[in-house]
């Protein structure tokens, strides 16, 4: 009897890792929808041809790096010395996505910080070597320094919540406040070393390969319902857990479900590896406090769901986020609702936050930093294959500088840096199949602050992008936004600095290879920008339409600042459209000495 | 309110710090909800005497943000002669934000007394104080403004170099027999470059005109685009002779440059030897490519009343 039964519960973990590892690859077959105009031909020689008119070649679309001391992510400085390259960085993160192999997906985000991260694998294999060789990797951070980086992260972490109600003078108070925490805040970055965090990142998904254990039903305090499998450990418990519908609480350690409709109550402590794997059914996943579900500081935290209709609700940094952490949460199937705050839905802050969901038609609503949202030095990512998706990132912070009605988002495709002393870094929201709903205020949906890369790649469907101001490709002081969009009837609703704009020595993309599509925006957008920057609009194919509110600064508009110029282009390329506002069908018109919009209804 | 207090402050002892601070938060916060103190605020600080506040507001510039920064610029406008010598402390600072800053301040209010202080630091080894420097040379409009700017063309760093193109293209001064140690901006690597150089293209006189269209042969494409887009905005009429005796050769986009040029060209700027402003209906008659037949049509359109 107990042999059959290890051999069934065997074959259910086997069956779930299975799903783990085959559904990447069906829901990559799945999900693409070649489009007949999809390939990069149809806009790039064509674009390269047209920046003639702007007296210039594709060597002059850089972004010049300043005196800035501070050392960037691998693929910041090359899209920085070459925006465009943007374009091929979010092919490659697509592709290593589609995959699905998590390892290789670390691999890649670990060559962005010039390392080369070599692990040792427990010798026995056993899932409590994995937990125990996973954490003592974190041992490398001591305590003094860990509570530093904690007390100052902390403070800057919640600095934007207790601004709201301050007068003038207090404010500058507490901004001089802020300087300094930022300050030291540097200073302790300068020295990080997040090698032992990747070192731990894979050695714990390791465990997908790792033996299986003789199981026998136990009870154990982590639980509310009896368990199958229960070892202790110095970093941890090891559970595996029932195929019933199972009610845990944890703050770190190792749970493998089986199956039934399970509740997580997360609970993490800084410094610490957490690993759920639940194999099927409906489950919940709450966190009791900051940094949970999937979400680590000086820590690894890793969540992967293999089926069921899922809901994950958690407070700050969660849901496949991190900072100094390495947070990783891989949904396989079902239509899910991701519930998150500040810094969640694959945001990293100086390491990684990933959020990978396969199938269904799902929700991410957050408030702010969230959905492919990178902070200084980190990398945020949320991937999402297939499914009509909503994303929703505002409500939180009131813009006070600009709007009183409207809030900052920091996010779905974003990135931003400590002005002036620390650089970002990047923030990629990937959905590759569906028709999906993107709701922002602003800086979000593929824009980029301060020394970083923030962009989206639209694989396919009849995608809505609503925001405001500095979004939808739109680069910021020094940085670069894009939006790639392969295929669908689009819309692209927006306010100002949008829909490739550049504003001051940054560089915003927007390309649109296929599908008619319509774009409105108030004023400086649609391949316009302004002090020193390069705007690129490309629009391949399809019939589009046009609006803009402010016909003087929009559409292949640039600005001389500081004594020189900027750069702007509209560019569309084929097909009969629709203007309102200025510009026609068939026509080039130089805007400004260097701004330039094309409509070409053929080739150039 | 405030303009009681600066009467009492200025018939007595020095303002306070927290005074100081007090107005200096108010006349840089940038929430809108507190934007209409801005302007009183910087009125009164830029009203004290420059011995009870140069000093606070050149520190200020340390470490300060944007909006601080700009802030600072414009109670210095605003104070003009007044703050001269603390900037001139600022000038010769260690510190390099206040040295950035001052620099570029003085260029602001067009002190030509402090910009010539400047001159020692154009060989500074830091690049950022040699381009500062370079972007506000031109003010002095001399020969010795003209001869360091045209050392600074040279530099290595392409900032340092771009400024003082730019700076160039802005002196009073004919830049003709200069030439040759400048031409070479033409084919520079960088477009912000090439394009200030077409800039100074477009103001030479016929010395140097001469010399541009003998080198044009020697360039790529790239360079000569930026050499048609200075000649054909140049309203000598050799300069437009040339543009039109090559004009049925040059590319679409190259012609595009053009007529954007002659766009530019307000019939006032236009040489008296020159026979005719441009006639917009023949140039559309000749113009074979459609998009551009397009471009003409929407400048006659703007052309028109």
């Amino acid at each position: 009897m107990t042999i059959f039964s290890k051999l069934i519960r065997t074959t259910v973990f086997s069956t779930g890792l299975i799903v783990i590892c085959i559904l990447p690859i069906y829901s990559q077959e799945m999900s693409y929808d070649p489009y007949e105009h999809s390939s990069e031909d149809i806009w790039r020689p064509k674009f390269y041809s047209a920046l003639g008119y702007l007296q210039a070649d594709e060597k002059d679309i850089s972004i010049p790096l300043s005196s800035s001391d501070f050392w960037l992510l691998n693929s910041v400085e090359r899209i920085m010395d070459r925006p465009l390259y943007s374009v091929d960085f979010m092919h490659y993160y697509a592709d290593k996505l589609n995959s699905g192999n998590l390892p290789k997906i670390i691999e890649a985000c670990i060559s962005e910080y010039n390392l080369t991260v070599d692990y040792p694998l427990p010798e026995d294999n056993s899932l409590p070597g994995i937990l125990e060789l996973a954490s003592i990797q974190l041992d490398y951070y001591s305590q003094e320094y860990s509570d530093s980086l904690w007390n100052y992260t902390h403070d800057l972490l919640r600095h934007d919540d207790i601004l709201e109600d301050l007068d003038p003078y207090q404010e500058y108070i507490n901004s001089l406040i802020y300087k300094d925490t930022v300050e030291i805040f540097k200073q302790l970055i300068t020295e990080f070393d997040i090698t032992p965090l990747f070192k731990s990142g894979m050695i714990i998904l390791s465990l997908l390969s790792a033996e299986f254990p003789d199981t026998n039903l136990t009870s154990c305090s982590y639980s509310e319902s009896p368990v199958l499998y229960y070892q202790p450990t110095d970093y941890g418990p090891v559970i595996i857990g029932s195929r019933g519908s199972d009610c845990y609480h944890l703050s770190r350690g190792i749970i493998i479900d089986l199956g039934g409709d399970d509740c997580y109550y997360l609970d993490p402590n800084i410094k610490s590896v957490i690993c759920i794997i639940d194999c099927q059914g409906d489950d919940r996943y709450f966190g009791q406090q900051d940094f949970a579900p999937a979400g680590s500081f000086l820590g690894v935290s890793v969540i992967i769901d293999s089926s069921g209709n899922d809901l994950y609700q958690g407070n700050y940094i969660a849901l496949g986020s991190s900072i100094l952490g390495i947070s990783i949460l891989q949904d396989l199937q079902g239509d899910d609702i991701y519930l998150g705050s500040v810094g969640s839905c694959g945001a990293g802050g100086y390491g990684l936050g990933l959020l990978m969901d396969h199938c269904g038609n799902d929700v991410y609503i957050s408030q702010a930093n969230a959905q492919g949202m990178a902070g200084v030095y980190g990398i945020g990512i949320l991937w999402d294959s297939a499914g009509n998706d909503q994303y929703s990132c505002t409500g939180l912070y009131p813009d006070r500088l600009r709007f009183s009605q409207r809030y900052l988002s920091f996010g779905q495709g974003f990135s931003i840096g400590f002005r002036p002393e620390l650089p970002g870094g990047l923030g990629i929201l990937i959905d590759q199949y569906g028709n999906d709903n993107y709701l922002a205020d602003v800086f979000a949906q593929g824009a980029a602050y301060w020394y970083g890369f923030g962009g989206i790649f639209e694989g396919g469907g009849n995608d809505i992008y609503t925001a405001s101001q500095y979004t939808q490709a739109s680069g910021v002081h020094l940085a670069v936004g894009t939006i790639l969009e392969i295929d669908g009837n689009d819309l692209y609703y927006s306010k100002s600095v949008s829909q490739g704009c550049g504003h001051d020595l940054a560089a915003g993309i927007l390309i649109d290879q296929g599908g008619n599509d319509q774009y409105l925006a108030q004023d400086l957008a649609q391949g316009a920008g302004n002090a020193n920057a390069w705007s690129i609009f490309i629009d391949a194919a399809g019939k589009d339409c046009y609006q803009v509110h402010n016909n003087s600064n929009t559409r292949g508009w640039s600005d001389t600042r500081r004594g020189y110029r900027g750069s702007s282009i509209f560019l569309d390329l084929r097909d009969q459209d629709q203007y309102i506002g200025i510009g026609k069908n068939n026509t080039i018109i130089l805007r400004s000495t260097f701004g330039v919009f094309m409509d070409m209804e053929d080739s150039l | 309110m405030i303009t009681l207090l600066i009467c009492l402050l200025l018939s007595g002892s020095p303002p306070e710090l927290s005074y100081l601070d007090s107005l200096f938060i108010r006349a840089t916060v940038g929430r809108i909800d507190y934007l209409e103190l801005n302007e009183p605020a910087r009125e009164s600080l830029a009203n004290f005497p420059e011995d009870s506040i140069g000093q606070y507001l050149i520190n200020k510039f340390s470490g300060c943000s944007a909006r601080e920064f700009h802030s600072l610029v414009d109670i210095f406008k605003k104070m003009d002669i007044r703050g001269r010598s603390s900037l001139l402390q600022g000038i010769n600072t260690e510190d390099l934000d206040i040295k950035l800053a001052s620099i570029y301040t003085a260029g602001e209010i067009k002190d030509t007394f402090l910009i010539s202080q400047c001159i020692p630091l154009v060989n500074d080894s830091n690049y950022q104080v040699r381009a500062n420097i370079a972007r506000i040379l031109y003010i002095l409009n001399d020969s010795l403004a003209l001869n360091n700017l045209i050392e600074l063309v040279n530099d290595s760093v392409f900032t340092v170099k771009l400024y003082a193109l730019i700076s160039l293209g802005k002196i009073d001064i004919p830049l003709d027999y200069e030439l040759p140690r400048l031409i070479h901006c033409v084919e520079d690597s960088n477009v912000a470059v090439r394009s200030a150089m077409a800039e100074i293209i477009s103001k030479l006189n016929q010395e140097g005109l001469n010399q541009i269209i003998q080198h044009y042969p020697n360039l790529d494409s790239i360079s000569k685009l930026s050499v048609i887009y200075g000649l054909a905005s140049n309203p000598l009429q050799s300069a437009q002779n040339f543009i039109k005796d090559n004009l049925e050769s040059f590319e679409p986009h190259q012609r595009a440059a053009v007529y954007r040029s002659w766009f530019n060209l307000t019939p006032g700027s236009i040489d008296s030897s020159r026979a005719l402003a441009p006639s917009w209906s023949a140039i559309v008659q000749q113009e074979p490519y459609p998009p551009l037949k397009n471009y003409l049509q929407y400048i006659i359109d703007q052309e028109s009343p």
